[in-house]
Formats: structure tokens, C-alpha cells, sequence
């Protein structure tokens, strides 16, 4: 139990202390200088911020989603499908990208787009687009552990039921399947957005000129000191998560 | 078989083609590509490295590879040393985030039932907030006029700032505490999967509390500890944000040198060898990791 | 169904000069405001297989569970052999448990089960390995010593959990559902060979079952239990011939049911009117009834008798029409509507073939028992 609090502190304390000091008037330093809005001003004012986080939001939401279509159905193989051929492979191809270091999957991938450029001749616009799948490749070895889980837990007797009733195949899956692991898909959905708007390494590989994404731009700053800002942003990041997860909470304990 | 039927009670096999295709192409054919890059020979142009298959005038196919990049990578004690310390820091952050995570894993698995999820909640809360910000705020706690510096000074214990920033330990801390909830979420779900009854049975049976521990509790939350361990280890050993932050100069984690080779100098031949070495130490365990994945999720513990 | 008849003439719980082994004094057990526990007293003898009975929720399992030490009583003391054990911790109680999905450790060897609770106590390598090799025979699993619980089935993984809780020599052994997760004809077997292994090792056993047979069947005595309190303790044949409620009556087996009012109390017979049953109920015992009081007069099924003729009773019968019949096989249970709506069960063994039964659906019949065989209920 104290051990419990303890680790809970050491979670948070840093946090914390991110949030307190972007109310503090001082530029660096711990010292408490008084109350002062206005690096959140800063912040606002700061046009290739906003560029960066419309960036990371694009390509978040599209590697989700990519990720959560081909994980989801990875995942369905892994658990309905005993046996094909090269599942041996697929299931270390699934399992790897989790515990991948990011530089290596984000030099790989580089090195890929590099070579298709060289072999076809054709000219890969590094950008959006190339992000998108480096993280789809990164996101779905998540989301297949997810949708997994939900999917071996199933009832199986309750799919043989509705087609016991008379429901074609396609209509099962739609009526029967998907309500039942979508609480799976949601959340994997989510673990996968985020994945992708926290990554720096991996980014930075297989974007381009012009295509910088938030976390990049975040980097930077650190490397430029420009701490207070990044404090302020900070405080913007962790009040948002706090309020959607506090949101989902409440959505969910009403639905009960 | 009668075109695509979206089956999932009869599982067709096409739904595993897509997602094949995909891993295949993004995430093993660059391995490959990585591979024959490392065997190529710099040269100072767009993309830096030398062709290695060439059509000869002839029309024949002539191949060009070299071992040079592996040799100045292995003759050099600066990669040398950068993989002990990689694999250094990395095995000290697991363990420690294991000495940590396990007493919370422990204590969300043991609460009522209701407060499980939300403890659990408040584990990787932090985990979605900004990595990179999680390890700017131990800048801020550690740094020379930092929370932790400023508090010391204020107190009178020390008279100047300490160095507590950019050395070995900043980094393994740095790890341990962004890599926590990966080792707390498997061991929560294996301590989770411990009948109550099957503890109880062992004081009944006569066992104090360690005992029962070393006995029971630990045998049976093994699967948890060594998925917690590689999840953390493996990806740690090639972490770049955390030694470039926290680790300073002192700290040469081969994650650190690729980036430097990559993008400084510029010198893919060289990196694309340093990953491949990498990937060779890692592939082991990566494998044990992905067996022990497989055995979880089809094959559980029967009670 | 008994198989516990060959006990000595005097009973222990009905020797004053024996105390009882274990005892349990004014003993409560509240969970906030719900109270699983009601101020509850019980007595157990040695050698005793004693077993409690009663409804998911009555408490009975808290009631195990205070006695392995995983809960501490609210208030009250719990005595073993004499010794306050009410603070005791489980691991240091002379008693173990058998539980109910037999709670075996997954990652052991059926071997290593049975020898863990030894290896607590220190004892030297030789003493344990004999006493396991013992255990094993006397669950007869000897053979499967050496496979984990998940290749045993669920007979096996019994045997393995009973023999883990036995090797350890237990003053009490504790039974928690112990044939909830076998199969009916499985269950029957095995409910005789736990009793005769539990005779043969000679330990004091109480055991849960929300299963009225396997209690029956198992016990020396019984507790029925409803809402934390005990509402009868006696041996099986008295709880089922002379329960002492309504709801003893209706938990132990099936019974008709009378309600009526006294019309006449006698030293020794009790008379009592019974609009339900259109007729006048004679009961040959006396029992602490005024005259004018409510009461119920209960009938089982199989001591209720069934004519077409009608039977030469002056008490104790009626007339009704058959409504329904249930075939069992070895026997036949009817139900006869009176015609104030009251069903009337009977259970009739099946001594002739199906065809030539004499009674079927819709014949007119009397219904009659024998005065000794009904019982007056006052609650």
C-alpha cells in the first residue's frame, strides 16, 4: 500500500511540476517569480506550432484508423485461423513491432522509401503520407494485442447463434461481431492515435522538408531552451488528456 | 472458394492476406534493404551510399559489397562501448522499473473490484500525455537550477547545485519512469489472473505471507515479469530521446550513435551496420518475447 | 440414502460428558451494513461430518471461511479443541480446506500440491515423501503424481485437492462445495468415498453444499441456514421427518403443505380443521398448539396414499382430480387438484409397467396418509 502511493507519486510528482511551472513568470529556472499567463500568449502567437499539431492530428488520425482496419483483422487470423501457411512469420511480424526500437523501425522504413525511389524511378514525396504508414506499420502490433484479447475472450456460441437464426455471414459480423469487440476497437483506436501524435523518432526518419509534426517541433524547442513555452504547451497536452479521460469516464459510467 | 465472404465465423483466409502484405512490405522488406545498405560503400551523394547490383556493359549483373562498415563499427570502442552501455541502462531500467512496478501491479490487483480500472487508469494517464515532455520535466527537476537543486540549496544541505543532469543515472531514471506502465500492465495481468482462492490455499496449507509470495504469488506472475522486462529492455536498449536529454555527453547509447551517424554524418552505410548489429543482439529476446506473447494469449494457465 | 447408521448407540452431541470439538459462541460477521453472519453458536463433535445447508447468500460459506481464518468474526470466539483460534491466522490454524474449484497450484505437480503444506511445517524429506506417497494412495492417484492440474480432469484434480488437505492431518477439515464441479453420477461415487475415506482417517469434517442429497447422504448431523442463522441442527433423518419450520420443510426434499386452524388439542393428538384441504386433519402427536391457533400441517409426498375407492380413513383424507403426472422411471409423482385449487403432490413407486398403471390423467382419486406421518408447523 505505501509502496502504491509511493510509485503513484513518482508518476505524477514530474508532471506536476511541468503544470506549476508554466504559470511561473521566470524564463527557466525553478525559482518562483510570480503568477503570469504569458507564455500561454506565446504559445498562441506561435504559427508553425499550430502547423506542427494540424500535422501531428492528420497523420494520427489517419494511422489509427489504417492501423486499427489491418490490426483488427490480423487479429481475427491470429485467433479464428489455427493454422496457414507462414503463421509462424505473420505472428512474429505482429508481435515485433512492439518492442522494435523506434530508430530502427524509422531508419528501416527511410531506407525503404529511399530504395522504392531509386528502383522505380519515381519521385515518393516524403511527408504526410509516408509518416502515415511508418506509423500504421507501428500501431498495428497494438492493436492487434488489444483486439485480440477481446476476441479470444468472445463467446463464439453467440455468432453460431445468429446464424443459427438465419443472419448471413456479413450480417453476424455487422450485428453480432462488431458491437461486441468495438469497445476493443475504441480503445485501440485511442492507444493508437496517441502512439502516433507522441512520436518523435520514428517521424522524424520518414517525414520531409516542410512536414514537421508536433513532437519534432517540441524537440527542437527543448534543444533551443525555449522552456517556459514548452511548459505551457505541456500544461495544454496533459489538461486535454485529463479532461477526455475524465469525459470517457463519466460517458461510460452513465452507460452503466 | 466463392468469391470474398466476409466470414468471421468460418474465418476465410483472405482477411490475413492484407495485413500480411502490409508487415511484409513495411516492416521486413526494410530490414532487408538495411541489410544491403550496410554492405555498400559510402560515397558522397543522394542517396550516400554506393549501388551495389550495377548491369556491367556487358549486361551482366555485377555485385558490390563490403564488410568495411561492420569492421570501422567493431574496430571502434566508441560503438563497442555504446552497446555495453545501451545494454547496461536498458537491463537497469527494467529492473528497476520492475522493483517499482511490481508492488503498484501488485496493490491494483489485490484492490476491490471497482477501483481496479480506474487505478489503472491513473497508470497510463501519464503515458498519454507527451513522451518527450515526460522526459523535459525530469530536465526541469534535475537540471542545475532545477526543483531538486533549488530545494537542496534552500534547505542548506548542499552548497552548490549538483550534477544530477546529463550522466548514466539521469538516463536510467529517465527509462524507468517512462517506461513503467510497460512493465505494470503485464504483470497487472498475470497477478489479475491468480485465483484468490489458489493464495488462500497456500496459507491454509500452512505458508506465511513470504512464503506464499516466493512460493505462489511470484511462480505464477512470471509470465508477467518476463513480458515486463523485455517490453521495457528491448526498446530501451535502442532509445534515443532519453541519453540525448538526460544521459549528456557521458552517455553513448548506440541509439544516440545511429541517430548521430544518420543524420550528422550523414553516413548511412555505417548506420544502416550499427542497426543491423543491433537488431542481431536484439533478435533473441525478440523472440522470446514474441513466443511468450503467443503462448499467453493461446494457451493459459488452466487453475 | 443413509450411510451413516452404524454409529455407537449414544451419540456425542448427545453425551453431556463429551465436550464439543469444535465451538463457535455468538459468532457475527457483518460486511458494512449487510450482515452474513447473524450472531450464530454451533457445536461440532469429534469425528463428526458435519454439514451445512442452505440457499447461495445464507452465509454459510462465510461461516467456512471464519473457521479456515480467512475472515475474523466481527464479534464472537471460535474455539478448536478447546483453544481460542479466533485470531488466529490461516496459516498457523490446525485446519485446512478443500476448495470448492479445488484451487490447486497451477504450476506444481500433483506431488508437489500434496507435499506443499508439509514443506511448511519443516518436516524432514523422508516423513514427506512418505506421507505423500500415502496421501496419493489414499485417493488412490498415485499413478498421476508426476501431471500438472490442467492434465487431470476434474475427478482427478478432486483427489489431488483432498489429498493435499488431508496429508497435513487437520484437526478440521473444511469442504467447500466439493462435488459442485463433478457430474451427477461422478458426484454419487464419489460422495461414498469421501465418507469412507474420511471414516477411515478419522478427521473431523464440516462441509458447504447448497445440495440437500449430498448432505443428506454425507452427514452425521446437518445445519440448515437461512440469512446468517442456523434454522435447524439435527441428524438428516430427523431434519427431513420432523423439520421444525416451513422453510426446513420446503428446503429438505418437497412437502404438502395445510394451513388450518386447531380445533382441538388433546394429550396426545391434535385436531385440525383445514379449509384447503376440505376436511379434518388428525395429527397423533401433541405439540405446545392452543386450540383457535393457525397452523400448517405438512404431509410428504411419498407418505401420501391414493385410491379410486375410498380409502376406510376416518381422518386425514380428501378427494381430488389428477392433474398431472411427472415419470421418473423408478417411481411417478402426482399432482392432485383439491377442489379448493390446493395442488396435492404423491409419489408413488412404479411397481407395475407404464401400461397397466391404474391412475392416469383426469381420474377422480383419494388422497389419504397415515396420521403418525404428518407433522404440525407452527412457523
Amino acid at each position: 500500500m505505501f509502496f502504491m502511493v509511493l510509485g503513484y507519486a513518482f508518476l505524477y510528482l514530474p508532471i506536476i511540476s511541468l503544470v506549476v511551472y508554466s504559470f511561473n513568470d521566470s524564463y527557466g529556472g525553478a525559482v518562483w517569480e510570480g503568477f503570469s499567463l504569458k507564455w500561454y500568449g506565446a504559445l498562441f502567437h506561435n504559427n508553425r506550432l499550430i502547423e506542427a499539431t494540424l500535422t501531428s492530428l492528420q497523420v494520427a488520425t489517419y494511422s489509427a484508423t489504417l492501423a486499427v482496419l489491418l490490426g483488427t483483422l490480423a487479429a481475427a487470423a491470429l485467433v479464428r485461423i489455427k493454422r496457414f501457411r507462414g503463421r509462424t512469420i505473420f505472428s512474429v511480424l505482429t508481435a515485433a513491432p512492439l518492442v522494435m526500437p523506434e530508430i530502427i523501425t524509422g531508419l528501416s522504413l527511410l531506407l525503404l522509401f529511399v530504395a522504392f525511389q531509386d528502383m522505380l524511378g519515381i519521385n515518393i514525396h516524403r511527408g504526410i503520407g509516408t509518416v502515415v504508414i511508418a506509423h500504421t506499420t507501428l500501431c498495428i502490433a497494438y492493436v492487434i494485442i488489444i483486439v485480440r484479447t477481446r476476441l479470444g475472450d468472445m463467446d463464439r456460441s453467440l455468432e453460431e447463434a445468429a446464424l443459427d437464426l438465419g443472419a448471413k455471414p456479413l450480417k453476424v459480423f455487422l450485428t453480432v461481431t462488431l458491437p461486441i469487440i468495438s469497445p476493443a476497437l475504441l480503445s485501440a483506436w485511442l492507444l493508437a492515435f496517441a502512439l502516433s501524435m507522441d512520436d518523435l523518432v520514428i517521424a522524424s526518419f520518414t517525414t520531409g522538408p516542410g512536414s514537421s509534426t508536433l513532437p519534432m517541433l517540441i524537440f527542437a524547442s527543448i534543444r533551443f531552451n525555449m522552456t517556459p513555452e514548452i511548459n505551457a504547451l505541456a500544461t495544454i497536452i496533459i489538461s486535454f488528456v485529463a479532461v477526455s479521460v475524465l469525459l470517457a469516464g463519466y460517458l461510460l459510467h452513465r452507460r452503466k | 472458394m466463392k468469391g470474398l465472404r466476409l466470414s468471421i465465423v468460418r474465418s476465410p483466409l483472405w482477411i490475413v492476406v492484407l495485413p500480411y502484405i502490409w508487415l511484409v512490405l513495411f516492416f521486413l522488406i526494410p530490414f532487408l534493404i538495411v541489410l544491403k545498405i550496410s554492405l555498400s560503400e559510402f560515397v558522397i551523394a543522394l542517396p550516400p551510399y554506393d549501388q551495389m547490383f550495377t548491369w556491367t556493359s556487358e549486361g551482366a549483373l555485377s555485385i558490390k559489397a563490403t564488410f568495411e562498415n561492420y569492421k570501422f563499427i567493431l574496430q571502434d570502442s566508441l560503438y563497442v562501448w555504446a552497446y555495453f552501455d545501451s545494454i547496461k541502462i536498458a537491463a537497469s531500467g527494467a529492473l528497476l522499473c520492475l522493483a517499482i512496478g511490481y508492488p503498484i501491479a501488485y496493490g491494483i490487483s489485490k484492490s476491490p473490484e471497482k477501483y481496479r480500472l480506474p487505478l489503472l487508469l491513473l497508470v497510463i494517464l501519464p503515458f498519454w500525455t507527451s513522451f518527450l515532455l515526460r522526459v523535459f520535466s525530469w530536465m526541469g527537476i534535475l537540471g542545475p537550477s532545477g526543483i531538486l537543486n533549488t530545494l537542496l540549496l534552500y534547505w542548506g544541505i548542499i552548497e552548490s547545485p549538483l550534477h544530477l543532469l546529463n550522466n548514466t543515472y539521469a538516463a536510467v531514471l529517465g527509462i524507468t519512469y517512462c517506461y513503467l506502465p510497460f512493465m505494470i500492465f503485464p504483470l497487472y495481468v498475470s497477478l489479475e489472473k491468480i485465483k484468490p482462492s489458489v493464495i488462500e490455499a497456500s496459507y491454509d496449507l500452512g505458508a506465511k505471507p513470504l512464503q506464499t509470495f516466493l512460493s505462489v504469488i511470484l511462480p505464477l506472475s512470471w509470465p508477467g515479469v518476463v513480458a515486463g522486462c523485455m517490453l521495457v529492455a528491448i526498446p530501451a536498449t535502442g532509445e534515443f530521446v532519453i541519453p540525448e536529454l538526460l544521459g549528456g555527453t557521458e552517455t553513448l547509447m548506440i541509439g544516440k550513435q545511429l541517430w548521430i551517424e544518420f543524420f550528422n554524418n550523414r553516413d548511412w552505410p555505417v548506420a544502416a551496420s550499427l542497426t543491423i548489429l543491433t537488431l542481431v543482439f536484439l533478435i533473441t529476446p525478440i523472440l522470446i518475447f514474441q513466443r511468450f506473447e503467443e503462448r499467453e494469449v493461446t494457451h493459459e494457465f488452466e487453475a | 440414502m443413509m450411510l451413516k447408521n452404524k454409529r455407537t448407540p449414544l451419540e456425542s452431541w448427545q453425551d453431556s460428558s463429551v465436550s464439543p470439538y469444535i465451538e463457535l459462541k455468538d459468532v457475527s460477521k457483518s460486511y458494512g451494513s449487510d450482515l452474513a453472519i447473524d450472531n450464530l453458536s454451533l457445536s461440532i463433535y469429534r469425528e463428526e461430518f458435519f454439514s451445512l445447508l442452505g440457499p447461495s447468500g445464507c452465509g454459510k460459506s462465510t461461516l467456512l471461511r471464519v473457521l479456515a481464518g480467512f475472515e475474523k468474526p466481527s464479534s464472537g470466539r471460535v474455539l478448536l479443541d478447546g483453544v481460542d483460534i479466533t485470531h488466529v491466522p490461516p496459516f498457523e490454524r490446525p485446519v485446512n480446506m478443500m476448495f470448492q474449484s479445488y484451487a490447486l497450484f497451477p504450476h506444481m505437480t500433483a506431488e508437489q500440491n500434496i507435499s506443499y503444506g508439509l514443506k511448511q511445517e519443516g518436516l524432514p524429506r523422508d516423513e514427506i515423501h512418505y506421507r505423500v506417497q500415502e496421501a496419493l494412495e489414499l485417493v488412490q492417484m498415485s499413478r498421476f503424481q508426476r501431471r500438472k492440474p490442467h492434465q487431470l480432469s476434474g475427478g482427478q484434480q478432486q483427489r489431488i485437492a483432498l489429498a493435499r488437505s488431508l496429508v497435513k492431518r487437520p484437526k478440521l477439515l473444511l469442504l467447500d462445495e466439493p462435488m459442485a464441479a463433478l457430474d451427477k453420477k461422478l458426484r454419487e461415487e464419489t460422495q461414498f468415498e469421501l465418507v469412507s475415506i474420511q471414516e477411515e482417517v478419522g478427521v473431523t469434517c464440516l462441509m458447504v453444499t447448497h445440495d440437500q442429497e449430498e448432505a443428506m447422504t454425507m452427514s452425521t448431523r446437518m445445519a440448515v441456514m437461512d440469512s446468517g442463522r442456523i434454522r435447524q441442527v439435527a441428524t438428516p433423518s430427523e431434519i427431513y421427518e420432523y423439520p421444525n419450520s416451513e422453510y426446513v420443510a420446503q428446503f429438505v426434499g418437497s412437502i404438502n403443505i395445510f394451513e388450518g386452524i386447531v380445533e382441538e388439542a388433546g394429550a396426545n393428538h391434535i385436531k385440525v380443521f383445514s379449509e384447503e384441504a376440505g376436511s379434518e386433519l388428525y395429527i397423533d402427536h401433541s405439540g405446545e398448539v392452543p386450540e383457535g391457533a393457525q397452523v400448517k400441517v405438512a404431509i410428504r409426498p411419498e407418505k401420501v396414499m391414493m385410491s379410486q375407492t375410498p380409502p376406510d380413513v376416518e381422518h386425514n383424507f380428501t378427494r381430488g382430480r389428477v392433474d398431472d403426472i411427472a415419470y421418473f422411471g423408478d417411481m411417478s409423482t402426482y399432482y392432485i387438484r383439491l377442489p379448493s385449487e390446493k395442488l396435492v403432490i404423491a409419489t408413488l413407486p412404479n411397481l407395475a409397467r407404464l401400461t397397466e398403471r391404474p391412475i392416469t390423467w383426469e381420474d377422480e382419486v383419494y388422497v389419504f396418509w397415515r396420521a403418525e406421518n404428518s407433522i404440525i408447523l407452527t412457523s
